[in-house]
């Protein structure tokens, strides 16, 4: 069964948060997917080795440039951007000892 | 209905301008109440139109697709339209690419009328987590087109458009095609291109059709089928589908494995068992088979699907597209607000649940298994077509769910995904069509599943059913453009 | 107590295709921000990867050069994490089945540093940090690289450097990569544990992340080295830890936190097929191959009879080598050639990279042309000092350097008239020699060059003079 650390570790892992108040039905959810999920342990079957769904081998490019997109069309859908860069600024008045920067 | 289309246009009948503005009238009446498009491309639709028209005003040949006005569902990428998977995070998106699919009806003068509604990042059996609000089905409003391509269902079948396209994953062309009596087709894996197809889960992916016969699906089909090098698991179709929609079926044998009908309304089991009497007339042989692994299909579905969710949907972080949190020090917190924000509650649950089967120490015990019974699955199949040719069974176990059901019990509204998810696991065509009504006049649909790259031959025995049913479990809704 | 150095290194090296690993983008350094990219390499949603077939070429010739096994079935995976520099929160890699495996590569003390293995995958774009600010560039994002892994058998920093010198070179040998550290196209982290002399079991051990120059490679591990130390001297533990470098405090610190816990959920790329290789194909691969470094060394050394020093010196640098090569074609002045780069070519190569760049405006055929000159003894060694030194001022070819006196060459009558000439004409000299002033001798052979215009051969000459005071 998933407990409260578990399913904060899976929210770092996530890159979610999760707030007090969705907590406790989060973990009721989980709780009923995975016991869900774990019906797969009462299958009979031993399984069989499966490879790949598409069954190819070897499909490859060739090394050959093609031009890039314009920068203006790349950073075109971005919130945010400077100088040619896509660009994450502060904003707002949370907490200041943030380890990214 | 496109090859009526297709002589209308080309004998002058009507003019393609008019076509569309018909049915971008039609939308405009009734798309309030459907919420079958989330974003009408009226003024592109009228471009490509014109496009179309002075085409044949030059007396030029046209293709198959053009000048028909058609739906793709809002996962599919199209250039400088907004495409959001119907997802706050992807608010305001407009790709800078066409997918695959799109580049090659756009040059074929398709005439796109709109962006159709969908599940969240087709995560749901119900349109209902849609940013946008689910999609209505249109033979009756209280309850739902389906989904995840609720919204392409619901527009072909309220006569909103000719056809679409969306895309199945584990049922999410089929489910809403029987819910709101269509015809969708699921191709084989790797037979259409995914290019540009807003991934949810990798392995399972494929688009298709849903139009309303099974000649529009064949038709559909031969144009989106084709090799293509921006998908390297994409090989694509093996024949022409519609030259062989006429083929005999004689010696034709039809597999019926009980384990799909299990937990199946009466109502539909009904149905079906008519169905295949329609079949022994036509001279098909019923045969039994046996796909025990079906049993342990769902979870294994569930499995792999979430797995490869949570992998495809971490790269929405709100640094290049998308909807970006407002309040934040620094890229970290940035991200997880974003995210938290920007994600509703169905893709969190796959998020978190795919993120839990592949991490270490549960690996082996979730997402390994279900591989390998995803084996046993391919496995089962092989050996059932030993026996039979396609196998019959039910598309879903129940006719549409009415609006407001699915949200409250998530494991419960997976367990309606059983008929459909084990031919996404495996990989295979399957086709599904409608056979009947249930109880307040809804859908019934049957779903034929065959040997992988084996579409021209199912859509050929549907084509069969189709014709000798005369059409009759097709059902013109009121309203919609009718020619 | 005495401790040693248990060490590995896993080495990342940007390889040098024309385009990117997943799309036709060019890999070319630097370049305005943000325009080497195209929707697959900023992972736009919807695209997928289309994989370069030269990048598993060039894998499988690194693993040939590195006496690998190369794997006849290899397949890709994703390496889940988020970070800002990772436009799809996965990193295209290669986990439980890489390209190579169990390769190895011998040192100059006879010891052998086996290699893991060696997989490809994708780099990452470029964060830079500025007043609060996080800009991002994906140029770098989808450049091919190869990743390094060996076994934890170093003893000293000191087989390090040179296994990755060594590394260095075959690479730059088979051409698939330029491995330049201080551009990032070859990076190292760095596995550091410590052990009791005598013990068998590894202890603990740290990571030190991205290293980018031999000094800082070994400056990091002796820090890290006596850290660990320190700390089980006093009874601490070691923990098992990323660790970065600080080049200007000159020590590691711990990466710990929060957001580098990582689970990085491995699974295979669904949209990429099975990589199969036949036995053909990887011994065509293989007879395609360049002469690689130990080899050639060992040839000059056994074959040409050039000294160690010399050879080393010569194979260390692909360019000079190539040149060396190409000059010496069908001649056998072998020694006349090296010297001739060692002593006066170099000397105008002060740094390591320029003798690395190796740009200089003699052209291998003019080389050739004057060591044939020089070896059929129509000049002699000075004048083809003089004349290389002319060319590599000048970037005049030899024919226009050398004069008809340079060339006419001096048979031996001649110059035994001019050396009888220069006994006559110096009697104090010879009779200063007579007296026991040995260095008087070089006033005489210094007559017959001038006399000569440098065409006399030295040795030759005082021979001669010798003989005939002698007398």
């Amino acid at each position: 069964m998933v407990t409260k650390e578990e399913l904060m570790d899976l929210a770092t892992l996530s890159k979610l948060n999760i707030s007090d108040g969705e907590t406790e039905k989060l973990l009721k959810d989980m709780e009923e997917i995975i016991k869900f999920a774990d019906t797969i342990n009462s299958a009979s079957s031993e399984g069989v080795a499966f490879d790949n769904i598409n069954e190819l081998q070897n499909v490859y490019r060739e090394d050959d440039i093609i031009e890039s997109y314009p920068q203006s069309e790349i950073l075109n859908n971005a919130k945010t951007q400077e100088d040619g860069f896509f660009c994450i600024s502060n904003r707002g008045q949370g907490k200041k000892e943030d380890l990214a920067f | 209905m496109i090859s009526k289309i297709q002589k209308l246009l080309k004998t002058k009948q009507i003019k393609c301008c008019e076509l569309t503005e018909k049915y971008l009238t039609e939308i405009k009446n009734k798309n309030n109440d459907l919420t079958a498009y989330v974003n009408v491309t009226s003024e592109m639709a009228i471009d490509q139109a014109m496009a179309v028209d002075e085409k044949i005003a030059n007396g030029e040949d046209i293709d198959a697709l053009d000048g028909i006005p058609m739906t793709l569902k809002d996962n599919i990428s199209t250039k400088d339209v907004e495409t959001t998977c119907c997802s706050n995070i992807l608010k305001g998106y407009k790709p800078i690419y066409d997918a695959s699919v799109w580049t090659k009806l756009k040059n074929g003068g398709s005439v796109l009328l709109g962006k159709a509604n969908m599940d969240e990042f087709a995560m749901g059996s119900s349109c209902e987590t849609s940013c946008f609000g689910g999609a209505k089905n249109p033979h009756n409003y209280n309850h739902v087109a389906g989904g995840s391509s609720g919204g392409v269902a619901s527009a072909v079948g309220a006569g909103l458009a000719v056809y679409g396209l969306g895309s199945d994953t584990g049922g999410s062309i089929r489910q809403p095609a029987s819910f709101c009596g269509l015809v969708g087709l699921k191709p084989t894996y790797g037979s259409v291109s995914r290019y540009g197809l807003i991934a949810y889960a990798s392995s399972l992916d494929q688009i298709g059709p849903i139009a309303s016969s099974v000649e529009d699906a064949a038709i559909v089909y031969d144009e989106i089928a084709f090799k293509d090098s921006m998908d390297s698991t994409c090989r694509g179709k093996s024949e022409d589908t519609v030259s062989h929609l006429n083929d005999s079926i004689d010696n034709l044998k039809i597999g019926i494995a009980g384990e799909y009908f299990e937990s199946v309304d009466a109502e539909v089991n009904r149905s079906i068992k008519d169905a295949l009497k329609v079949y022994e007339n036509l001279g098909a042989k019923i045969v039994d088979i046996s796909l025990p692994s079906i049993g342990y299909a769902l979870p294994v579905y569930y499995i792999i699907a979430c797995a490869e969710a949570s992998s495809n949907l971490g790269r929405y972080d709100g640094i290049r597209y998308g909807f970006r949190a407002d309040d934040y020090q620094g890229f970290h917190e940035m991200i997880c607000k974003t995210r938290s924000e920007g994600f509703g509650e169905e893709v969190k649950r796959r998020i978190l649940l795919g993120t839990y089967v592949l991490s270490s120490g549960y690996y082996d015990a979730y997402y390994k298994k279900a591989q390998s019974l995803r084996g046993s699955i391919v496995y089962g199949f092989n050996k059932a077509f030993e026996n039979c040719d396609v196998i019959l069974a039910p598309t879903v176990p129940m006719t549409a769910f009415k609006c407001g059901v699915t949200s409250k019990d998530p494991v419960k509204t997976y367990q309606t995904d059983i008929c459909t998810v084990p031919v996404n696991i495996a990989g295979l065509p399957a086709v599904s069509i409608p056979c009947g009504f249930g109880k307040n006049d809804l859908p019934i649909g049957m779903q034929l599943i065959g040997p992988k790259f084996t579409e021209s031959k199912l859509l050929c025995i549907a084509n069969k059913f189709e014709q000798a049913t005369d059409r009759c479990f097709f059902k013109q809704v009121e309203g919609g453009v009718n020619l | 107590m005495e401790y040693e150095l248990v060490m590995g290194l896993e080495t990342h090296i940007e390889l040098s295709t024309n385009t990117k690993i997943f799309c036709s983008c060019t890999t070319e350094f630097g370049g305005e921000p943000n325009t080497h990219c195209c929707p697959i390499c900023i992972g736009l949603p919807g695209t997928m990867p289309k994989l370069n077939r030269e990048v598993v070429k060039y894998a499988i010739m690194v693993g040939l050069a590195t006496n690998c096994d190369i794997a006849e079935i290899a397949k890709m995976d994703r390496k889940n994490y988020v970070y800002p520099d990772l436009p799809k929160a996965y990193q295209i890699s290669e986990y439980d089945m890489p390209i190579c495996e169990h390769g190895h590569i011998e040192l100059s003390n006879g010891r052998k540093i086996g290699l893991t293995r060696i997989h490809i995958e994708e780099d990452a774009g470029k964060l830079i940090h500025d007043r609060g600010q996080t800009f991002i560039d994906y140029n770098r994002g989808g450049v091919p690289l190869i990743e390094i892994v060996s076994e934890p058998d170093f003893r000293s920093v000191e087989e390090a450097i040179e296994y990755l010198e060594r590394l260095q070179l075959i690479v730059k040998y088979i051409g698939v990569s330029d491995c330049k550290m201080q551009e990032g196209s070859m990076r190292c982290d760095v596995n550091v544990s410590v052990r009791p002399v005598g013990v068998k079991e590894f202890g603990i051990r740290t990571e030190i992340k991205n290293m980018n120059s031999f000094t800082n490679i070994s400056r990091a591990v002796k820090y890290e080295m006596q850290r660990q130390i320190d700390l089980i001297e006093n009874g601490e533990k070691v923990v098992q830890e990323t660790r970065r470098f600080d080049d200007v405090l000159g020590v590691t610190e711990s990466m710990r936190g929060k957001e580098d816990a990582h689970d990085y959920r491995y699974f295979r790329e669904p949209d990429l097929v099975t990589i199969k290789t036949t036995k053909e194909e990887i011994n065509a691969i293989k007879d395609s191959l360049p002469e690689l470094p130990d080899k050639r060394l060992a040839r000059y050394i056994k074959d040409y009879g050039l000294s160690e020093v010399d050879a080393r010196l010569i194979v260390k640098y692909k360019r000079v080598a190539d040149f060396f090569e190409l000059s010496t074609k069908g001649l056998k002045s072998y020694k006349s050639c090296s010297n001739l780069i060692l002593s006066l070519i170099f000397s105008k190569l002060d740094s390591d990279s320029e003798k690395e760049e190796f740009n200089i405006k003699v052209t291998a055929e003019d080389m050739n042309e004057l060591l044939n000159l020089l070896e059929s003894g129509k000049i002699t060694n000075n004048i083809a000092k003089r004349a290389l030194e002319d060319m590599l001022n000048t970037g005049k070819n030899v024919k226009d350097i050398l004069s008809d006196d340079d060339l006419k060459g001096l048979d031996e009558n001649e110059l035994k008239s001019i050396c009888d000439q220069a006994v006559k004409s110096n009697p104090l000299a010879v009779k200063d020699y007579l007296a026991g002033k040995e260095k008087a001798v070089k006033a005489l052979i210094g007559f017959v060059m001038k006399t000569t215009k440098g065409r006399a051969d030295a040795r030759t000459a005082e021979k001669f003079i010798i003989d005939m005071i002698k007398k």
